[in-house]
């Protein structure tokens, strides 16, 4: 084996949309049994009563059950306030089909449409 | 060199410790077998990670963390994968990290999956198209 597993990095920005804060954690990295609390971590550190929470994976080469875990748990907690951002043709996507769980996530293929999913469940709320 | 048809050639045979660590190390090893016979290197990945997870998370409950053999083979057009455990056997718990999905998606990335486990440990061994050999 001439390859070293990836650690994860996890990037956390704040960004006004449409005058409401919305934070985005940017992931990157595998996602297993041994990341997925790093992960679980930072969602759980941003889950704030108000929060609308973007959750990009477009850089997450590999997820498996442990991070599909943390993905059903804060889609429970914070319904259509947490928007992920998943590509269309990449791993995370074979899973959450392969699982049959994508109906159970606000899945959105690019940032700008979790933004908007996000923005139009705020609205719904209000 | 050809091989002769039905003859098993073993790929890889790496025996790992039981911590979460390995379950990456794992993976790399059996991607690269994957790519290496031409099977679909996603679902191997998969296949793999939930079986070794498995054995970390709960094979070693009642004993100190051993020891995971995963091993391939490859016979005519069939990768077949193992991951070995010298633990407890499988038991259910309602506590696990993939909220059971684990043996849920090998069923669905696998070809075939058998599972026998006993108070030795368990053993799951998977199988996946592999393309053809090269000179066949």
């Amino acid at each position: 084996m001439s390859e070293t597993p990836a650690r994860l990095e996890l990037r956390t920005e704040s960004r006004a949309d449409a005058g409401a804060e919305v934070t985005i954690v940017h992931v990157a990295g595998e996602v297993d049994l041994a990341s997925a609390p790093e992960l679980a971590a930072t969602l759980k550190a941003e889950a704030t009563p108000h929060v609308r929470l973007v959750l990009d994976l477009t850089g997450v080469p590999f997820m498996d059950s442990s991070g599909l875990r943390e993905l059903l748990v804060f889609s429970r907690e914070l319904g259509d306030r947490l928007a992920v951002v998943v590509e269309p043709d990449s791993a995370v996507r074979h899973l959450l089909d392969i699982a049959e769980v994508a109906e159970r996530i606000n899945v959105q293929p690019s940032e700008a449409e979790a933004l908007a999913a996000i923005e139009k469940g705020a609205r719904g709320r209000g | 060199m050809v091989e002769a048809p039905g003859r098993t050639k073993t790929l890889l045979d790496l025996r790992l410790p039981a911590e979460r660590d390995s379950v990456a190390n794992a993976r790399l090893a059996a991607a690269e077998i994957a790519r290496e016979v031409g099977a679909e290197e996603m679902d191997v990945k998969i296949a793999v990670t939930e079986a070794v997870a498995n054995a970390v998370v709960h094979a070693f409950r009642r004993r100190a963390p051993g020891t995971i053999r995963l091993r391939a083979d490859r016979t005519d057009e069939t990768l077949a994968i193992s991951v070995a455990d010298d633990g407890d056997g499988m038991m259910p718990y309602l506590d696990s990290p993939g909220l059971g999905f684990g043996i849920s998606l090998i069923t669905k990335v696998a070809k075939d999956v058998t599972f026998d486990s006993s108070d030795r440990g368990t053993t799951v061994l998977m199988s996946f198209e592999a393309g053809a050999e090269a000179g066949t």
